[in-house]
């Protein structure tokens, strides 16, 4: 079970003005605003759940998913993973999740990908027989066979983010990260990663929290919606609860930022 | 200590594939191999190609190859997989660390082969203040790689230091403002060292260490500020 209560987490950001001028000011003297990304955050995620974070750019989204797992540490309130706090625990904790960041590979660029996961074997531990039945199972399931020898820079950004998916799956995670998992990808690709996000849920029970602008991933995945706007949750329901009988899901989101003024 | 042997596994794997950090150690065991062996000058010692290309790779390879490595595994999230991974910033700078100085350790044993030197303690003694050497680099190296926030921004900091420290035990040769300037770097030192000018090897050996607790001091300093990957 994943439990948040009272989250808060601040940045503190450098700004400046525009100009030659103020970038050499910038140099010596530089002004700093503190920026709330979450503000009292609070919500319980159970076993198994598929659930969908959404919210504009900006929002907290992120950094609610780097905080899970263990990334960042709050400036207050309690988060509890399965019982364990993701920034202390974090031995045992990163052994239970998976992260994806749709925007960012994970994957070493230079090397073949195969290299890639033999690395995360080794650093989380896996043993032999296990690697070689999650290595099968993955390699069938999101069709990577032909890409387990190539460099990640090779790859398009759909074949890479399959083998992402793949990479952060190696070690059985029972809760899997998904930040923006479809991201820039096309039809094809994105129906093959929601299909198989579905069968991991449901095969394995694995709880999958993902965030997305993608109104269709949600759509089709997430049995429960977090709305989270200006670092503060505005919403927690089904998808029936947004949607109100309008059939445009898009739509009705747009409405709601703007409901919200988010 | 698993961890650590993992990193400098992969660390081997990477740079076969990465020219860029391969070529560094390469490229002054190589100029020195032809130089020695093809320019001949009635009086010039016949380690003065090596003395000169082993100063110029401690000032350069380690330096380039802990930058580059630091900032190409930030800027890609690689290193943030690692750190989510539970490898702490320590075993990875081990890992890089450890793969980096075998590596250019290496180079040293070229080196010292192609010096002529004879005898255990003559190659010891080279081989150990090679080793003094790159240590020093790659702290260095690792402070620029943890505080800049990418590869683009490590490179711009790393050819200029790298420049100043390779070149200037070169360049004193021919000046003695730019000597005295140079007399309080590691690099000159080393040279210094090497051809067996060192006067005083007890001032040289301080001189190398104070340097060494400069670029830790400074490594300290930007780790602590922004730590090894950025939240």
């Amino acid at each position: 079970m994943i439990m948040m209560e009272h989250v808060c987490k601040s940045y503190r950001i450098a700004k400046r003005n525009a100009g030659f001028k103020e970038a050499c000011k910038s140099l010596f003297h530089r002004e700093y605003e503190v920026i709330a990304a979450l503000n009292d955050v609070s919500f319980t995620i159970n076993d198994g759940e598929m659930v969908g974070y959404i919210g504009p750019n900006g929002a907290g989204k992120s950094s609610t998913i780097k905080i899970l797992s263990g990334i960042l540490t709050p400036d207050g309130g309690t988060v509890l993973v399965d019982g364990r706090i993701p920034c202390k625990d974090r031995i045992e904790h990163v052994r239970q999740i998976g992260v994806v960041f749709g925007q960012r590979s994970q994957l070493w660029w230079d090397v073949p990908v195969i290299d890639s996961f033999e690395l995360l074997k080794d650093i989380y531990s896996i043993s032999q027989s296990t690697y070689r039945r999650s290595l099968e199972e993955l390699t069938q399931l999101l069709n990577l066979e032909e890409l387990l020898r190539t460099p990640a820079r090779q790859l398009s950004l759909g074949q890479r983010m399959r083998c992402e998916i793949a990479a952060s799956l190696l070690h059985g995670p029972r809760i899997l990260f998904l930040d923006e998992p479809t991201i820039g990808l096309d039809a094809v690709s994105k129906l093959a990663v929601r299909d198989f996000i579905l069968k991991q849920n449901k095969t394995h029970g694995t709880t999958v929290i993902l965030t997305t602008h993608d109104m269709q991933d949600i759509e089709a995945l997430a049995s429960r919606i977090i709305l989270i706007g200006k670092g503060r949750i505005l919403m927690d329901g089904s998808l029936a609860d947004i949607k109100k009988g309008n059939a445009d899901i898009d739509e009705t989101v747009a409405e709601l930022y703007r409901s919200y003024d988010i | 200590m698993n961890n650590i042997f993992i990193i400098l596994k992969k660390q081997i794997k990477d740079t076969l594939k990465n020219k860029a950090v391969l070529i560094q150690f390469v490229m002054f065991p190589a100029m020195a191999f032809i130089m020695t062996k093809s320019v001949k000058i009635e009086g010039m010692p016949s380690d003065f190609f090596v003395n000169m290309f082993s100063v110029m790779y401690v000032g350069m390879a380690p330096l380039v190859a802990v930058s580059a490595i630091i900032s190409e595994e930030k800027e890609k999230n690689t290193l943030r997989v690692l750190m989510m991974a539970d490898v702490t910033p320590g075993q990875y700078l081990a890992g890089i660390g450890g793969y980096v100085f075998l590596a250019c350790m290496a180079g040293a044993a070229f080196f010292c082969a192609l010096s002529g030197r004879e005898g255990f303690r003559e190659k010891g003694l080279f081989l150990l203040i090679m080793a003094v050497g790159i240590l020093a680099s790659m702290v260095l190296g690792a402070a620029i790689g943890v505080g800049t926030a990418n590869q683009m921004a490590a490179t711009s900091v790393t050819v200029p230091v790298m420049m100043i420290f390779s070149f200037l035990p070169m360049l004193s040769m021919f000046n003695e403002t730019i000597k005295k300037i140079a007399e309080i770097t590691y690099s000159q030192q080393i040279s210094l060292l090497f051809n067996g000018l060192g006067e005083n090897y007890v001032r040289s050996v301080m001189i190398v260490a104070a340097n060494m607790i400069v670029f830790g001091g400074l490594f300290m300093l930007l780790y602590k500020k922004g730590g090894l990957c950025r939240g």
